[in-house]
């Protein structure tokens, strides 16, 4: 693990997550192995959205059980509370164990998804629905439509582009940090990014005239 | 017949391909290196900022509750955990209980699986104990634990045991 890195080496379109600094996760964490169990809980209230959040936008939200998946992350922190050390911001070790969590999920969805009659007739992405989506009573429906888009495009990308993608937009991941949760190398983390990233803007570039931005 | 215009490749008259040659002495504009590689910047800077606020759109709504039902999660997977060992306890406990009732010091009654001791053993009594009552006393001790950790079922079923199984002799023989 790494230390964070200077905000310059942060990908492109980082922005601030909204997590609590400098790293009130690795202190609560501290805390809970001293024996405060409320800063376990409060722990589970700071960083349970994120993981939601993080396993939404890499499985999906088609994908169901993702609300156990979280469950599962916080059993296995307990499981590892021993052997935490804040060697690195407490966001990247967690993140670490959700992505675990989400080669083994989609290596089971891909093994369900071959059985299903869906796969089959290919007709996923017409099921594809925009959960949460709030629509604007004037441009709604154009609205749910490109984030129908957005969402779409996402998951359309390799596993690994997404997932660097989505640590990198949505939870503020440096490079460095992003190669440390998913095990490769800075370098092959900004080379996946730049790829995920023109891939992204091929597919929605028809989007980017009709949105008012 | 008149003649017509004089004929050039693209068609332009005379008068007018004079102000097409005049036009093209002025030379095609370029751009150097610098002003393009500033351009190339600012456009590749654009379409980051248009990308990121298309992808901005895309939220994640958290269902209510969900801290919550994660800690509820952790609690109970640490009370299964608790219980495991407890079950372990029960199991002591429950044969110890058993030996005890054999070397005839619980008053158990003298009815059912109970009804020792067998023919021709001695009588152990309170002034006179047995080695195996002797080694039953700490877990007897345990029998407050048991009415607090075990549910009515529970203990039904760790207190229900033959006390001539083969098994929790054994297990008796292995814990002690």
């Amino acid at each position: 693990m790494t230390l964070p890195q200077d905000p310059s080496q942060r990908p492109p379109g980082d922005r601030a997550s909204g997590e609590p600094s400098p790293d009130r996760g690795a202190e609560l964490m501290i805390a809970w192995q001293r024996g405060d169990d409320q800063a376990f809980h409060e722990l589970v209230d700071v960083y349970s959205g994120q993981v939601y959040a993080l396993l939404t936008r890499f499985l999906g939200r088609r994908h169901p059980g993702r609300e156990d998946l979280v469950q599962e992350v916080f059993l296995r922190v307990v499981k590892a509370r021993a052997r935490y050390t804040a060697t690195a911001r407490f966001s990247t070790w967690l993140y670490t164990i959700v992505w675990r969590l989400c080669i083994n999920e989609t290596e089971r969805s891909r093994g369900r998804r071959h059985l299903s009659l869906d796969a089959e007739l290919g007709d996923e992405k017409r099921l594809e629905l925009p959960d949460s989506v709030e629509l604007d009573p004037v441009d709604g429906v154009a609205r749910a439509d490109v984030i129908r888009e957005v969402r779409a495009a996402i998951a359309e990308l390799p596993d690994s582009q997404r997932i660097a993608m989505v640590l990198a937009r949505y939870h503020s991941l440096s490079f460095a940090e992003i190669a440390d949760v998913v095990g490769s190398s800075e370098k092959a983390i900004k080379s996946m990014i730049h790829r995920a990233r023109e891939t992204l803007r091929a597919r929605l570039q028809p989007l980017f005239e009709r949105e008012a931005i | 017949m008149t003649p017509g215009p004089k004929h050039n490749p693209r068609g332009i008259p005379e008068a007018g391909r004079e102000l097409d040659e005049l036009l093209g002495l002025d030379p095609t504009p370029t751009l150097n290196e610098e002003a393009r590689q500033r351009i190339h910047d600012q456009l590749s800077a654009e379409n980051d900022r248009v990308l990121d606020a298309v992808l901005g759109l895309d939220e994640v709504t958290l269902p209510g509750g969900l801290a919550g039902r994660v800690r509820a999660a952790v609690l109970a997977d640490r009370r299964r955990r608790r219980l495991r060992p407890v079950r372990w306890t029960a199991a002591a406990v429950a044969a110890g209980l058993l030996v005890a009732a054999g070397a005839g010091w619980l008053p158990l009654g003298g009815q059912g699986p109970f009804t020792l001791p067998l023919d021709g053993e001695p009588v152990a009594s309170l002034e006179n104990p047995s080695e195996e009552l002797l080694a039953a006393l700490p877990l007897l001790e345990s029998l407050e634990f048991l009415e607090q950790e075990f549910d009515p079922f529970e203990r039904e079923v760790a207190l229900a045991l033959d006390p001539r199984d083969a098994v929790l002799l054994e297990l008796l023989e292995l814990g002690g």
